[in-house]
């Protein structure tokens, strides 16, 4: 389907005019409750926009702080015996130590994805989840996603790992059937937080 | 000022509403109130709470003008406004209008079970999702005023185009949308 049929089924869909008069009555509405609009002098402003990047800044590594938690909360306590490996869950050992921690997207860094040796967590763009992670040499197999809802043996993404120059780069080995999939094959990569 | 949209620049209406002109306000939004009107139409699927929630919007936006930067085009901010305005009003309501009867509207148009089928699969989406397909595919937006309407970078605008249509996709079936 070309782009033009996704324009028009979408038109089709939802073109509706406004109610008859609604321009009408927001005209009214503002005429007769007059608003003193808020000024801000250019200084304030600029201190302004610094705090809320800061405070930006702060709830991007208290989210990542609260997702590592979560990690830790949903993991199994150690034990001696080793705990028998879901059925079908793919191969492979703990991800590199390089790659664990806390990862932005390149393109969105509103997309943030953590790492710990055996799971993975993905927020923002309307993504929320946790799951599973593996990798076997320079491939990376994330499963298991909450995000997803496939059980295994389904529900599998296998990507090709690479990191240069400080960017994690994913490249897709199979069709990845999660929502995940067009965040970790973007080809910008992920940089670190 | 009133009546003054062919008589007045934007930034002498701007002026005007700065200093409380509630005529010379509701002028500068005129050329806009349709998109913003579908914009929340596309995001609510209900025309009388889309009318409330650019009402509501208005008088934000309103309030908020002084931090429109000079030179800056007024239809990405307000619609900006729009659609977190409409943020507020979604969430459980989102779900449960989702689960009932198909909203009013539509052009008539030949296909109706299809546009009632997209409209369902679009209540499935997230809100970010529904949000970014109305500004490109409803409004017709270029990326790069998608971008300055989300706060992002126009490669990342387009990049969440993709994947909101990757996520239609399985939903309505669509076969190979090029974005």
């Amino acid at each position: 389907m070309q782009e033009q049929i996704l324009f028009d089924r979408i038109h089709d869909a939802l073109d509706i005019e406004p109610p008859a008069g609604a321009y009408e009555r927001l005209r009214t509405s503002l005429t007769r409750e007059p608003v003193r609009p808020q000024s801000w002098p250019a200084l304030k402003s600029r201190w302004l926009k610094m705090g809320f990047r800061f405070a930006a800044g702060v709830a991007l590594v208290a989210l990542g702080v609260a997702i590592t938690a979560a990690f830790f909360a949903i993991r199994p306590a150690p034990s001696n015996s080793a705990p028998a490996a879901p059925p079908a869950a793919p191969s492979g050992g703990p991800i590199p130590a390089q790659l664990t921690g806390a990862w932005k997207e390149v393109d969105d860094p509103t997309v943030v994805m953590i790492l710990s040796a055996t799971d993975f967590a993905l927020s923002g763009n309307g993504l929320s989840g946790v799951g599973k992670v593996v990798v076997n040499g320079s491939e990376i197999d994330f499963y298991s996603g909450t995000g997803c809802g496939i059980a295994l043996p389904g529900g599998i993404g296998r990507y090709t790992w690479t990191l240069s120059g400080g960017l994690l780069i994913f490249s897709p080995l199979n069709v990845d059937p999660c929502p995940r999939a067009g965040n970790m094959r973007n080809p910008a990569g992920w940089q670190p937080i | 000022m009133h009546g003054s949209l062919f008589s007045y620049t934007e930034a002498e209406l701007i002026d005007a509403a700065r200093r409380g002109d509630g005529a010379a306000f509701a002028d500068l939004l005129r050329p806009q109130y349709k998109a913003a009107f579908s914009v929340a139409y596309g995001l609510l699927h209900d025309a009388t709470e889309a009318e409330d929630v650019v009402q509501e919007a208005a008088f934000k936006a309103w309030r908020r003008l002084g931090n429109l930067r000079e030179g800056s085009s007024l239809k990405p901010w307000f619609l900006a406004i729009v659609a977190n305005q409409c943020r507020g009003v979604s969430g459980s309501r989102w779900w449960s209008v989702s689960k009932g009867a198909p909203p009013e509207g539509g052009t008539g148009s030949v296909d109706v079970a299809a546009a009632v089928d997209l409209r369902r699969a679009l209540r499935r989406l997230s809100y970010d999702d529904r949000l970014i397909i109305v500004l490109r595919y409803y409004l017709d937006m270029p990326f790069e005023e998608i971008a300055t309407t989300l706060g992002i970078t126009p490669k990342a605008a387009r990049r969440r185009v993709e994947r909101a249509v990757h996520r239609l996709r399985p939903i309505v079936q669509i076969q190979g949308a090029a974005v």
